[in-house]
């Protein structure tokens, strides 16, 4: 099962199993992960799953789309170049290792 | 064979959906139901035997689901009122599961976000302030529902969609026949050729001259995705926005309306400093009047333990709002508005991957009346009883036929 990193903004990791088709979302909801508070539960209406995704260059995510794109615009943590929507990001086999970073706050 | 009247009022009583005791307080079933979390109910008019949600966690857990199914295809779709095929085929993304979901989805949404919609303050600004001129150029009393409720969200979305003025009438007209408890299946199944044909040749409008509007972007999220879309694909979505985008709002502003003219404390407490309660107060009535309490219906695609119970493959559920949302754990005295707490996790807009595209829009709709109706009209109040007033039961959307005010001129 693909592993994934949730870095907490004060440094703590955890790392979590996440099962193909679920989405790095969902891996950190199911697995009690706090820092991702995904209020709409991944209708991409919401901007409270925002991420910041380590070495985003070489992460294998799908590309963003317009509707991603303008809501991150408006996550309580300022957008940066490395920002996605964790509830936007299905898991695969490629994506085993990835590691993203949980802003101070969400909402 | 014949049924005697009592009888019959017994199986009205026993088929789903159920009366409310009043638009803001669940039916009397609904306590029991609330314990259990998932209880088998038959559905009136299709009379499918069927699960029922009404537990938020349960809720949000089901909704969350990959095993669970939005698409009206399957035989036990919780339908609950008899549907022509279009229902089931028809659909646009509110109906579709994965990737098809998304990526249709996508195409609208991007007209929805927290960011676009805050650009049409002023617009939705001006379009509230001329209906309350229009109201007020009458002479009391007169039916909010229509003049104000009606007319405010449907030349919102028509504006957002590129449909002219002139044409909101008949999508009003459409709107109800299709969402409405009073309309017959020859009139809904007619309503949906009638708007099909509508929309067809306002895309061939806009494939020409492309403006400023979601149809247009659509389009172009279309092509810029590579996807070529069919007109079916279009007029579905349009259909879909359309109703979702003016019969839902209206019914909120008439009840939530008629909920704060029946609270005076709140209303008062609303109008003193608006700035600070209103977005509160508009997810708390929201929250109370769960007008989509029957419009959440899903299907298992798999047998899925879930509260206890088994839901087996092909089962059809309907996910109760109204009930969730009246989790005292989640929310403690539950029956109260309370703007304080004025919390966005409710499920009001539902929940998960088919969560309200349009909920910002809404919002800020319902914001900017409440903010403004009772500054502009501060004696407004109802010319009838709110318990006489006559309510949708069994509709998709629940709501209030009418909603007659008066004020002092």
């Amino acid at each position: 099962m693909p592993k994934i990193t949730y870095i907490h903004p004060d440094g703590t990791t955890s790392v979590i199993d996440v099962p193909i088709g679920e989405t790095v979302m969902r891996g950190a909801k199911l697995n009690g992960v706090n820092g991702i508070v995904a209020q709409c539960g991944g209708g991409a209406s919401c901007g409270t799953c925002h991420v910041y995704v380590d070495d985003i260059e070489n992460a294998p995510l799908p590309p963003m789309h317009g509707v991603e794109d303008e809501i991150l615009y408006e996550t309580a943590c300022p957008r940066q170049e490395n920002s996605r929507l964790s509830c936007q990001l299905p898991v695969t086999d490629d994506l085993d290792g990835l590691v993203v970073h949980m802003p101070e706050t969400q909402l | 064979m014949t049924t005697s009247a009592a009888e019959s009022a017994t199986e009205a009583e026993e088929t789903f959906p159920y009366v409310r005791q009043c638009p803001f307080t669940p039916p009397v079933q609904y306590d029991q139901m609330m314990e259990e979390k998932l209880q088998q109910v038959t559905l009136t008019g299709s009379g499918l035997t069927i699960w029922t949600a009404s537990d938020y966690h349960t809720i949000r857990q089901i909704l969350t689901d990959p095993r669970i199914s939005a698409s009206r295809k399957h035989d036990n779709f919780p339908f609950y009122f008899i549907a022509p095929p279009e229902y089931r085929t028809e659909t646009s993304f509110i109906g579709y599961d994965g990737t098809e979901h998304t990526t249709t989805r996508r195409k609208a949404a991007v007209t929805f976000t927290n960011r676009q919609v805050k650009r049409l303050r002023p617009r939705i600004e001006e379009i509230v302030n001329e209906h309350i001129d229009k109201l007020l150029a009458l002479d009391p009393p007169a039916n909010f529902h229509r003049i104000f409720s009606l007319a405010v969200p449907m030349t919102v979305i028509c504006e957002l969609l590129g449909i002219p003025q002139d044409e909101h009438d008949f999508f009003i007209k459409h709107g109800t026949l299709l969402l409405g408890g009073h309309s017959e299946p020859e009139e809904r199944q007619a309503a949906i050729v009638e708007v099909n044909e509508y929309v067809n040749n306002l895309i061939a409008v806009k494939e020409k001259e492309p403006g400023d509007d979601l149809l247009s972007r659509a389009m172009a999220e279309y092509a810029a995705s590579g996807e070529e879309y069919t007109k079916r694909d279009l007029f579905n979505m349009i259909r879909l926005l359309m109703n979702g985008g003016h019969e839902t709002t209206a019914s909120m502003l008439s009840l939530g309306t008629a909920y704060l003219i029946e609270h005076p404390d709140l209303k008062e407490k609303l109008i003193a400093d608006p700035e600070r309660h209103i977005e509160g107060a508009v997810e708390e009535l929201v929250r109370i009047a769960t007008i989509g309490d029957t419009a959440i219906p899903r299907v298992a695609l798999e047998d899925i333990e879930i509260a206890g119970k088994t839901i087996k493959k092909g089962d059809g559920i309907l996910c109760l709002g109204l009930a969730g949302n009246r989790d005292p754990e989640v929310f403690p005295e539950p029956d109260k508005v309370i703007f304080e707490r004025g919390s966005r996790e409710h499920l009001g807009f539902g929940h998960g991957v088919h969560h309200c595209i349009g909920a910002e829009l809404a919002r800020l709709e319902m914001q900017i009346v409440w903010t403004t109706l009772f500054q502009r009209i501060p004696t407004l109040r109802l010319a009838k009883p709110f318990d006489e007033i006559d309510r949708k039961e069994g509709a998709v959307i629940y709501g209030l036929w009418e909603l007659p005010v008066t004020w002092d001129k």
